[in-house]
């Protein structure tokens, strides 16, 4: 069913009583052309695509707990493309194009709000490494400009700009097509749309191995017993070493805890995104009222989901110091995701040596932004068989 | 701070790109017991390894970096 006023307003008449399933809960097929391992919003955008742009409908998305339940629906929801080299900017900014117009394409409100990402500078260096950055930007025609102290107090009043402070603000960068969206109805959205072409999309079915022929791939094996594909595309976040043993591989992807909280829900009083990468202080405010905070990584692997209180305390020391309003505000939730961090802070989407077996993976602590672009490269790898070239 | 521990240097001098970019980039990344060099940044700044189950955050062994790794009880997991 189309999401409309219209549909609204029938289903409203019916006291919302008829509203169709977003997507079914099918049993595995004994065979699919494509399997997607990880129904996060990556794996989620990747069988959308591959049936979107590449006509290829007999697909299953394999997700060993619930759809989003991994890093998708566990970040502070940034997205912005001001990325310093090239490939990764061509990429982040396909990606916030698709972004762009994702309500529009999946019926389906992701509610993305380009309220703009402030980058901030607190010392020489990163002032100098954001004017560096604002021009590789530009010249890949990619929006970032440069602000001040003053501008930046202009925009977001919550801030505090004294020079004396430990980490002072000296200066920022800005994009201003950067915003947030949110994580969730991101991979509701992508998995409504791609059951609706016929994918199938199987809940509680963990892979437990690749099964491999003569270097190629022949199938999974699963929780929910063997299923027999073609090709096997595998985008399961920090999991991937995992995967990656499963079909024999090495990666160059550790695992570590990234942390996030939010504060009891306030009136607003930011409607931008601020970013401090020297001291890991991550600031926005969702609809709800609530601050969302972001934190550093815990700096050893893990795969717990849950990580060390000492990270949050940092976090929480840079942050009363930078917006002292909300010292006195109370920490409702935190919780961790697993992110898979590459030695160059880089992804990875390609071919392996197993002949129809892919990977998509090292997004680390900034893939949610990437979703739709990702996806997108990922579904073509597979489809054609060889990297996009923005891959 | 944690990294892999047990990481043979191979020489400079004749080691091929590929295996430069093993030692350098390449590392266990174990969902279950990990032995791994930790610096010990806010006290005592000793280095000293520790072998660790990644999921349940248990430590089951503290030795010298220069000890060989020990022999634990279901070996190096990976479930
Ligand atoms: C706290 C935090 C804050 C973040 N903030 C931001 C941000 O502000 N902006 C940004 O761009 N990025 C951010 N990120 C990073 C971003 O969330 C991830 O890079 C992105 O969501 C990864 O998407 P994914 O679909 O690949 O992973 P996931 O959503 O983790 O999906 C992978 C799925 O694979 C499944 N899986 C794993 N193993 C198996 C198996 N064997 N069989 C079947 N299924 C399996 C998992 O259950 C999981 O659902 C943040 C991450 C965290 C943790
Ligand atoms: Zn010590």
């Amino acid at each position: 069913m189309k999401y409309s006023i219209f549909n609204l307003l029938r289903q409203a008449r019916d006291y919302h009583k008829n509203w169709p399933q977003a997507w079914r809960s099918p049993d595995p097929k004994p065979e699919y052309d494509v399997i997607i391992i990880g129904g996060g919003g990556h794996g989620l955008a990747t069988a959308y695509y591959l049936a979107k742009e590449h006509g290829i409908t007999n697909v299953a998305v394999l997700e060993k707990g619930w759809l989003g339940g991994g890093n998708t629906g566990r970040n502070t929801t940034i997205v912005r493309s001001n990325y310093l080299w090239d490939q990764s900017a061509n990429l982040y900014d396909k990606s916030l194009q698709l972004f762009e117009g994702l309500s529009q394409d999946l019926n389906y409100n992701v509610m993305f709000s380009a309220r703009g990402v402030i980058n901030l500078a607190h010392n020489e260096h990163d002032l100098k490494e954001l004017a560096r950055r604002g021009h590789a930007c530009r010249l890949n025609g990619i929006d970032y400009e440069l602000v001040s102290p003053q501008q930046i107090k202009e925009i977001a009043p919550i801030i505090n700009i004294s020079p004396s402070i430990r980490y002072p603000v000296l200066g920022g960068a800005m994009q201003r097509r950067a915003g947030n969206a949110r994580h969730d109805a991101v991979a509701w959205g992508y998995a409504r749309r791609a059951d609706e072409y016929g994918i199938d999309i199987i809940q509680n079915c963990e892979v437990t191995g690749i099964d491999i022929a003569d270097g190629k791939v022949t199938g999974v094996q699963t929780t929910r017993g063997a299923i027999k594909a073609k090709k096997v595309g595998a985008v399961v976040a920090g999991h991937a070493s995992v995967i990656g043993q499963m079909a024999g591989l090495k990666l160059p992807v550790e695992s570590h805890a990234l942390q996030a909280m939010v504060t009891e829900p306030i009136k607003p009083v930011l409607d931008t995104v601020l970013m401090s990468n020297t001291v890991h202080v991550y600031i926005s405010q969702s609809d709800k009222g609530e601050l969302v905070l972001g934190a550093g990584i815990d700096g050893y692997n893990s795969y717990g989901q849950r990580g060390g209180i000492d990270v949050i305390e940092h976090q929480l020391e840079g942050l009363v110091e930078l917006y002292p309003i909300v010292k006195r505000l109370r920490i409702m939730r935190t919780w961790g995701g697993i992110v898979d961090i590459c030695p160059d802070a880089s992804p990875i989407i390609s071919k392996t040596p197993v002949d129809g077996f892919f990977m998509n993976c090292g997004w680390g602590t900034g893939g949610f932004k990437a979703t739709p672009g990702s996806g997108w490269a990922f579904a073509h790898t597979i489809a054609q068989d060889r990297p996009h070239k923005l891959n | 701070m944690a990294a892999q521990a047990h990481i043979a240097r191979p020489d400079p001098h004749t080691a091929s790109d590929k295996e430069w970019g093993e030692y350098l980039f390449m590392r266990k990344n174990p969902k279950g017991v990990h032995f791994e060099r930790w610096f010990h940044a806010n006290g005592c700044r000793k280095w000293f390894h520790m072998a660790r189950h990644t999921v349940s955050h248990e430590i089951l062994a503290i030795y010298g970096i220069t000890e060989p790794a020990p022999k634990l009880d279901g070996g190096e997991g990976t479930s």
